[in-house]
């Protein structure tokens, strides 16, 4: 009986319950395909080849939008997908059974394609995807282009002439199933902690990766799923108009569903899907102008771009004005007594330039350490070094036991390594809940595949990932600003933001780089106290790359000074400051003149 | 006291929505330092960009050299001899020494005159003589904060506006630093100058403003602003 | 052996026009961070000028002279600067703050505006080009030279070299170059960023017209979709060089001309424009700053 019963059946009711829209929709597609777009005597032919067309276009559109729009990469090779998809599977169809009545043939034909495609999308990302906008723009269509023309040279695929008859298995009810299933993934992917991760890496790689986000790993994924749902829009074109040609899928094409994802708004689903109907309606309703129609569509297009660059929607969604809150807790701790970063005689040279040499460093659980310097003595370098920004040319890294030469920098945020940075990078267009919630990602475990069926690990996560960040939003004096974006706060609230997102990382140690830049006096004396709370509260060590002298002195329990790449100095706060190379690189006469009552008495910040 | 140079009155700024100056108003005498201070995002580097053109204000006036200015490009106001050294020295890392400096005299015909600033600006910056065939990427953060003002002088300016010199550098190079400054604004260059560092940018300043979230707050000369308790309380700490 | 050193030649003539063309890509690039997708219509706008010119005009389609032809480019010229001023002003001015993405958009349209204009206007059938005097091919070392690939090599080189100077050795060329470094700080400098910019997109149209001109002398068919492939290669030959690197584009130009010359000469000439595509893949996998260009690092 239990095997029956319990959560087992809770389960399956539940995902049969996320997956009601569909299971509902099924059946008046059908029934709308059979009554009205197929019965001659309401002559809709045409209506419905349009309807069918726009179903198409959207869920290019729709795909499209997660690496465009989501993901904030620039593709402009949709087509080709869409091609490869398409003529995958209508190889297939054309050899395979003459009939198909319950269009079991035909759905693997589509997935075969879609898979192809999305092949062919891992094919195009992988290499590419770690060039920056322009240039992955160009790559993606450069690559549209040789797909395009291999298809063209090839007898198999029917050459320049393309491939004809293809049966005829796809219609209204299939078209817009697919539809759904499109909008379902796309709008569940981009709800879930994995859609967020998305966000991050079109917000701030560099603050994404230092959160423990694989960036490229997910712009592979984004371009994989999307170029995978282009597929299916190609299968679905190829059985809907009986004929493929390589002419439709030239970069016109790409260039178009392209507009759609800009006009409807980058990472808005509705708008795109609103986009795309608009933008293939529109064409239709001008044809009786002929030529002038291009014309005008090319204007509005200039003028959407000038007037409303947003978009239709921004990045809104017709249910953002749904939203719920929930609660739960979990907690991850791990203990360790031995030196949390061990640093050995690294180095690293830039060309003929050696930024830091020789440089050694062990920073053990909860302790209080300052890096000083003059600037361009290598302590940014340092810390780059130790969030594996930059390999060391020589020398060994140990964070957390292990070693992390040559690991990306989400991989050691992973081990439990944070940091901010000098010159804040939150991501701005997010609010400050966002913010935090992207910095819990690593921390999860639900699989995209669980995120869109909504299965019950991503809908715990969810609650725990949100519960967390309200607490350290709480803590961190922040939760009246929970839904600001980033961008809107005060500086002085950036800056406690940014460190809130780092502890919600759960690090063992913290790396704040400069974390007093550009704060008045008052506000320093706040920080100091801050971070001694910090590392009381949640037990990280910190380390402090700092120039204001009166913090460093107040809050370190140990400093090194850096001069040229050198240490030259290390020790207790007191030792520093009355070191006599110490002030002569960097601190200056003038300040050992001030402080000489302070040296004198070595009493030392309490 | 001296005649304005400068003046702005209730000047207004926004970026987008966000309303970065609020109606201030500061006044530049002739020959004078003039510091602002105030914690970052308290507005002291948009009221620079306002005044050079960088920025278009929403609202008030700017008057330079008697006429009104608001909204004027950067070119023009250079060729008035109004210039800037924008915060984090905005120097051209892959041109030399001597090609920044250079660029600074762009506007300037006379050969000779600009040869003449340019061994000027070497006797001033002995550091930049040195280096005048280096990369000026390869300049240390100092030496690139001195580049920066050595350009600006190049164009013989009648107002300098220095933004942050002191930022991200040494205790002992931004002592060197406001040693310089005072010496160009002896030689008749007026200075406006926006600084964290409130002590050093209130000693050499004949009068200060103290600017908070996007108002004057305080105004005065330079030494009563290092007296009051509350600039001493909240930026000099007291 | 005559036979590649032929190839070398029409390469060398191809790739000459694709230069010019890219030069207006990578100046563009340079000052506004902006991949231009309209330029190639732009080539092909003095192209289809050039046509206009001497066959509604001056009639002189059959067997013009040095002097006509001269005329007609020189209309060609002043069109295409025209348009491109234009198009910088009012489609490309009022989005220099937004996002770059948005540009690029807008570039396409204004492409596609181009292209459907040109069909509305010229109608989409190819007419025929004729505006340089027919001569006779020389022959040096047994290679035969044909007239136009001579006009074309020897102009191309003129206009380089003028290039090359007023970039480098002027002030509006230094000008170009430190708004292409940092387009506020030179604002500083007292440099006009506006004129810069509008004179950067002259120069760039002002080639591409002398480009549509010799590409029409040697391919004398022309209609409103020809800018379409040679603007694209012409992009690939920019990106090769190193977008944004005025010697690059020339070089670029060149390698990318021989290149398709070579390859559709020896296998066969359905993948000529597969040549172009596989150079820049490879290049932006091995060498996304080109040739010539200077990676740009990001400051953590």
């Amino acid at each position: 009986m239990s095997l029956l019963g319990g959560s087992a059946l809770q389960r399956t009711g539940k995902a049969v319950r996320s997956w009601l829209p569909f299971f509902v929709a099924v059946p008046f597609l059908v029934l709308i395909e059979k009554e009205i777009a197929q019965n001659p005597a309401l002559r809709l032919e045409y209506a419905f080849q349009n309807i069918n067309h726009i179903g198409i276009a959207i869920i290019l559109a729709v795909s499209l939008n997660l690496v465009n729009g989501l993901t904030g990469q620039f593709s402009i090779g949709h087509a080709g997908f869409m091609a490869v998809g398409g003529y995958v599977s209508a190889v297939l169809l054309m050899h395979g059974p003459p009939e198909d009545p319950y269009r079991i043939f035909f759905i693997i034909s589509m997935l075969a394609g879609a898979t192809a495609a999305a092949a062919a999308g891992w094919i195009v990302g992988k290499p590419s995807l770690r060039l920056r906008g322009d240039y992955l723009a160009i790559v993606t269509l450069g690559f549209g282009e040789i797909i395009r023309v291999i298809i063209e040279n090839t007898p198999f695929f029917g050459g320049a002439i393309g491939l004809s008859p293809i049966p005829h298995r796809a219609d209204f009810a299939w078209i817009w199933a697919m539809v759904i299933i499109t909008i379902l993934v796309a709008k569940r992917l981009r709800d879930s902690t994995h859609g967020r991760a998305f966000l991050s890496v079109r917000e701030d790689e560099v603050a994404a990766e230092a959160m423990g986000i694989d960036t490229t790993g997910y712009k592979v994924r984004a371009f994989v799923i999307s170029a995978f749902f282009a597929g299916v829009a190609g299968a679905l074109s190829g059985a809907f108009e009986g004929n493929l040609a390589p002419q439709s899928f030239t970069f016109v094409r790409s260039f178009e569903v392209v507009a759609m994802v800009v006009l409807g708004g980058m990472g808005s689903i509705t708008g795109s899907t609103i986009a795309a109907a608009v933008l293939t309606i529109l064409p239709e309703y001008l044809r009786a102008l002929a030529n002038l129609r291009m014309v005008i569509y090319s204007v509005a297009l200039i003028a959407l771009m000038l007037l409303r660059p947003r978009g239709l929607l921004g990045t809104r969604e017709v249910w953002d004005y749904w939203r719920k809150r929930r609660a739960a807790k979990r907690e991850r701790k791990r203990e360790l007594t031995e030196a949390l970063i061990d640093v050995r005689k690294a180095s690293i040279r830039f060309g003929g330039l050696t930024a830091v040499s020789d440089f050694s460093l062990q920073v053990r659980p909860r302790e209080l350490v300052a890096l000083i310097g003059p600037n361009g003595a290598g302590k940014t370098t340092v810390f780059n070094l130790l969030t594996g920004v930059y390999s060391p040319s020589e020398g060994e890294i140990q964070v957390l036991g292990r070693d992390t030469r040559g690991l990306s920098p989400h991989a050691i945020a992973h081990l439990g390594c944070a940091r901010t940075f000098q010159n804040i990078r939150l991501f701005r267009e997010l609010s400050a809940f966002d913010n935090v919630r992207i910095a819990c990602h690593h921390l999860t475990h639900e699989s995209m595949a669980a995120a869109v069926r909504h299965g019950a690990l991503a809908a715990q996560e969810e609650k725990w990932v949100a519960e967390r960040s309200d607490e350290l939003l709480g803590i961190m004096g922040l939760s009246s600003r929970r839904d600001e974006l980033a961008k809107n706060l005060p500086y002085g609230e950036q800056r406690r933001l940014e460190i809130a997102r780092a502890l919600a990382t759960g690090p063992q140690v913290l790396l704040l780089d400069e974390p007093a830049a550009g704060t008045n006096t008052k506000e320093k004396g706040e920080l100091m106290a801050l971070i001694r709370s910090i590392r009381d509260r949640f037990g990280v060590a910190i380390v402090l790359i700092e120039h204001d002298m009166k913090l460093v002195m107040g809050v370190s329990e140990r400093i090194l000074v850096l001069d040229h790449g050198v240490t030259i100095a290390q020790g207790l706060p007191r030792e520093i400051q009355s070191n006599p190379k110490v002030i002569e690189a960097y601190l200056g006469e003038k300040y050992a003149k001030e402080h000489a009552a302070q040296i004198a008495a070595a009493g030392g910040p309490r | 006291m001296p005649e304005a140079l400068l003046e702005l009155h209730d000047l207004d700024v926004h970026y987008g929505a966000i309303h970065a100056l609020r109606g201030i108003s500061v006044r530049v005498g002739q020959g004078e330092i003039v510091s602002l201070i105030g914690a970052n995002g308290a507005g002291k580097t948009t009221t620079l960009r306002a005044v050079s053109g960088m920025l278009r204000p929403s609202g008030g006036r700017i008057r330079y050299q008697g006429t009104e200015i608001a909204g004027l490009k950067p070119h023009r106001l250079v060729a008035r001899g109004l210039c800037h050294a924008p915060e984090g020295r905005g120097i051209f890392p892959n041109l030399t020494v001597t090609e920044n400096l250079k660029l600074g005299a762009f506007l300037r015909k006379d050969g000779g005159g600009i040869a003449q600033d340019m061994e000027r600006g070497f006797t001033l910056f002995p550091r930049l003589r040195e280096r005048a065939q280096q990369m000026a990427g390869t300049l240390s953060g100092g030496e690139q904060q001195m580049l920066s003002i050595a350009r600006a002088l190049m164009a013989r300016p009648s107002l300098l506006l220095l933004d942050e010199p002191s930022l991200g550098l040494a205790p002992t190079v931004v002592e060197t630093i406001f040693t310089i400054v005072q010496e160009i604004n002896k030689a008749g260059v007026t200075i406006l100058l926006v600084e964290q560092n409130a002590h050093l940018a209130l000693a050499i300043a004949n009068h200060g403003y103290v600017l908070e979230t996007g108002t004057v707050v305080q105004a005065g000369t330079g030494e009563e602003l290092l007296r009051s308790p509350e600039v001493r309380k909240a930026y000099l700490g007291e | 052996m005559i036979d590649f050193l032929q190839r070398v030649v029409d390469g060398v003539s191809l790739g000459a026009i694709y230069a010019l063309i890219a030069l207006g890509y990578t100046m563009v690039y340079g000052v506004l961070q902006l991949i231009n997708f309209a330029h190639g219509d732009v080539f092909m706008l003095g192209a289809m000028m050039g046509w206009y010119a001497s066959s509604v005009w001056t009639g002189q389609s059959r067997n013009p002279g040095i002097p006509s032809a001269l005329a007609v480019t020189l209309f060609a010229m002043v069109v295409c600067g025209v348009v491109g001023l234009l198009i910088e002003r009012l489609a490309y001015r009022p989005l220099r703050s937004s996002p770059r993405l948005n540009s690029l958009i807008t570039a396409i349209g204004v492409s596609f505006l181009l292209e459907y204009g040109g069909q509305l206007v010229f109608g989409p059938n190819p007419r025929a080009f004729g505006i340089l005097p027919h001569r006779p091919a020389s022959a040096i070392a047994g290679i035969s030279i044909g007239y136009v690939d001579l006009v074309t090599i020897v102009t191309s080189l003129a206009l380089m070299f003028l290039l090359q100077r007023i970039v480098f050795h002027t002030r509006m060329g230094t000008a170009m170059r430190a708004v292409s470094f940092n387009p506020s700080v030179a604002a500083l400098m007292g440099v006009n960023i506006d004129l810069v910019i509008s004179f950067t997109f002259v120069l760039g149209s002002v080639l591409a017209a002398v480009a549509g001109v010799l590409y029409a002398s040697k391919y004398p068919s022309v209609h409103p979709l020809m800018g379409l492939m040679p603007g694209l290669k012409a992009f690939v030959a920019a990106v090769l060089g190193g977008i944004g690197n005025v010697p690059g584009a020339m070089l670029g130009g060149l390698l990318l001309g021989l290149a398709e010359q070579l390859v559709s000469g020896y296998t066969s000439s359905s993948w000529r424009d597969a040549v172009a595509f596989g150079i820049l893949i490879l290049i932006l996998l091995v060498k996304p700053s080109g040739l010539l260009g200077r990676g740009a690092a990001e400051k953590v």
